[in-house]
């Protein structure tokens, strides 16, 4: 496959997404996080990256010490229509340091039809052991192959959401104002999803999708100014 | 531009791409049936995934 070089909006997608991400992880839980782009062709990698370009992970605290890693990294590329960046997969892990197996894991895979956005939790389920005795499946069960779905291709959960479980379930130190910087970038994460869902409504639909979303909007711009 | 930002050439990747198998020590087709199964490793999969990531910016992974 022959790659062009990256062109200079694309690097620019790139920048300005690595810088969120760094952001948005330094307001809130980490100094410095290692978070870079790798641009080659019409494709980008975000993620926690070596200056080398080798994968890490950003070391989170917990009441001051290093008890936690997160792994993140986005696969992008433009969308159909070369206006957006488009996310082609995306992954955000919580382990413990030096410790392989993850506490848990939110993937998105464009691609999969079946649930693209999911969550898999490693763990134990006595509950799982017995309904496996009447599955006929000769494969013992593990909580970690359960594909948990959650929102869909458009609202999934965001890097803010992940955040946000580290510091109030797993007792993550959170920055002064770091609530402030996650609602603010779900914020904009959302708006950003609701517009692409709406681009899918017309892609799938375009005779009558456009009108049905005029009403929609129009009922719900009356509904705010009624209440 | 900026520093957070790499441009890694295909030289490089393809570099990266053949350590990482190196440190599986597997073939790229057992891997991946490995993977299917769900019978990767934690180690494993983590290199695995770095592995797609580079295939991903290579153009080798079949998204496009």
């Amino acid at each position: 496959m022959t790659m062009a070089s990256p062109d200079t909006e694309l690097l620019r997608e790139a920048e300005a997404f690595a810088d969120d991400i760094a952001d948005l992880l330094d307001r809130t839980v980490t100094v410095d996080a290692a978070v870079r782009a790798q641009v080659r062709g019409a494709r980008i990698l975000v993620g926690a990256f070596q200056p080398d370009g080798e994968a890490t992970s950003i070391p989170l605290q917990v009441r001051g010490e290093h008890r936690l890693d997160l792994r993140v990294r986005f696969q992008c590329e433009w969308d159909f229509a070369r206006r957006f960046l488009a996310i082609a997969s995306s992954e955000f892990a919580l382990k413990l340091p030096h410790v392989s197996e993850p506490l848990i894991r939110f993937d998105y895979l464009r691609s999969h039809t079946w649930s693209p956005a999911h969550v898999q939790l490693h763990g134990e389920s006595a509950a799982l052991g017995w309904l496996h005795a009447f599955t006929g499946s000769t494969k013992p069960p593990k909580v970690q192959e359960l594909h948990l779905p959650v929102g869909g291709k458009r609202l999934r959960p965001s890097v803010e959401d992940v955040l946000e479980f580290a510091i109030r379930d797993l007792g993550v130190d959170p920055h002064p104002g770091a609530q402030q910087r996650i609602d603010e970038g779900r914020t904009r994460w959302r708006r950003r999803q609701v517009m692409a869902a709406i681009r899918d409504v017309v892609k799938d639909d375009p005779e009558g999708a456009p009108s049905d979303l005029q009403a929609a909007i129009a009922q719900a711009v009356q509904d705010v100014a009624d209440n | 531009m900026s520093p957070r930002v790499l441009e890694p050439s295909a030289e490089e990747l393809r570099a990266r791409r053949e350590r990482l198998l190196a440190r599986l020590g597997r073939s790229r087709e057992s891997l991946e049936a490995a993977a299917d199964a769900g019978q990767l490793t934690s180690e494993e999969f983590w290199l695995w995934e770095d592995l797609r990531d580079v295939e991903f910016l290579l153009g080798d992974d079949g998204v496009a």
